[in-house]
């Protein structure tokens, strides 16, 4: 069977060509980032900023979970590029954890005061978030897709659920700056809801997603 | 060697040095499969394994940043190669009956034969694959039995990705036509 690796050995050197060496991972995240910046804030100069844009950001319990979906968004995104070479260490997973654990402290922190003093009547039904969310989010993914195929996802399913939860709260960040919804209800359960479910929809089709990389063929 | 050695030799592979990537390759060989004994993989099946983890290190070189240091990058990529293997035994088994002294013994109903009609059609596939031109059976035993990927397979090869996709075609039809002269009228 040595003999086997060794004819094997012979054969790849030989077969050895000059390589582009892959940029470092915080390069490629940093350039995903910037396309993904370009893409929806296009979209939401396109739909029109909201009036009230400023003086919802001066309001804390507006501008803590928008800035922490951008945390999100880009700590999930330096993640999964990560994920992607050889020999990572594996805390770089738990990277999106602290500004997802804020996102989610502060809406459900205000869900439940809406709930105590408005009851279920502060949920609307806000299908404009999913369509929003959504609609950025699959050639979010699909780029991310593309550039990770270049590398080495090991770990497929993980790596695209990080990939998919960074297209989405990228686009829950876009979509709170021309959305008119001022509850933190409707925010969690729209936005934080549909980021969800696009991260669960990456989980089960990373596999297949990034199937033809060239180390899971 | 220590790591910074094993760093600067693939560091020269990327830039196309075979004598540094072939070295490279023949000193990681040990590394590997001591990793792969680690995780378990039957003694007789740990080969297979490095020189399968030996194919995606030349694949996915590209990946490796010679600032980071080498072995971690190696066992990563070992690991993944012993999962997958476990992962392919574990469906195979699922696929497979074992057969006890009376296996081989046909029955009256046709539905107890399975067995007997599954051995005889492996046995045909031998056969025909035996008849295939060179060419055509290598990419059809690096692509459809050994499982590589294009580039994997181009490298092992020799051939282009393009030559190997047209060999598949080529061998499928073949094998085709050898079905449909052997079936029984």
């Amino acid at each position: 069977m040595k003999d086997g690796t060794e004819k094997l050995i012979g054969a790849l050197s030989e077969a050895v060509v000059p390589v582009e060496r892959l940029p470092s991972p915080a390069m490629r995240a940093a350039q995903w980032l910037g396309f993904a910046v370009l893409f929806v804030g296009a979209l939401v100069v396109l739909r029109g900023y909201r009036a009230d844009i400023g003086a919802r950001l001066s309001d804390v319990e507006f501008a803590i979970p928008w800035a922490a979906s951008l945390f999100v968004a880009v700590t999930a995104a330096v993640a999964a590029f990560y994920m992607t070479v050889p020999g990572t260490p594996r805390w770089i997973v738990a990277l999106p954890l602290a500004p997802l654990a804020v996102w989610l402290a502060t809406l459900g922190a205000g869900c439940v005061r809406e709930l105590s003093e408005q009851g279920l009547a502060v949920l609307g039904v806000s299908l404009d978030c999913i369509e929003f969310i959504s609609l950025t989010s699959v050639p979010l993914a699909a780029v991310l897709v593309w550039m990770l195929r270049r590398a080495a996802p090991l770990a497929p399913s993980g790596t695209f659920a990080m990939g998919a939860l960074a297209a989405a709260a990228a686009g829950s960040a876009g979509l709170e700056l021309y959305h008119h919804i001022d509850t933190s209800t409707e925010a969690l359960v729209w936005h934080v809801g549909t980021v969800g479910v696009v991260t669960l929809i990456g989980l089960s089709s990373g596999r297949r997603a990034l199937a033809v990389a060239s180390v899971n063929d | 060697m220590d790591s910074d050695d094993w760093s600067n030799l693939l560091a020269l592979a990327q830039a196309g040095d075979a004598p540094a990537y072939r070295r490279f390759l023949s000193e990681a060989a040990g590394f590997l499969r001591a990793i792969i004994a680690r995780t378990g993989i039957p003694q007789d099946q740990i080969e297979d394994v490095v020189q399968e983890t030996l194919i995606s290190v030349h694949a996915i070189r590209h990946t490796y940043d010679p600032t980071r240091p080498v072995r971690p990058w190696l066992t990563a990529i070992a690991r993944r190669r012993a999962i997958d293997w476990r992962r392919r035994r574990n469906s195979a088994r699922a696929h497979e009956v074992a057969l006890d002294d009376a296996g081989h013994e046909t029955f009256a109903d046709p539905d107890a034969n399975r067995d007997k009609d599954k051995a005889e059609a492996a046995a045909a596939i031998r056969r025909w694959l035996a008849e295939l031109p060179p060419g055509q059976r290598q990419a059809v035993e690096l692509l459809k039995l050994r499982e590589l990927s294009l580039n994997e397979a181009a490298a092992v090869s020799g051939q282009s990705v393009g030559a190997l996709k047209v060999a598949t075609h080529r061998a499928m039809i073949t094998l085709r036509k050898l079905w449909k002269r052997d079936e029984p009228a």
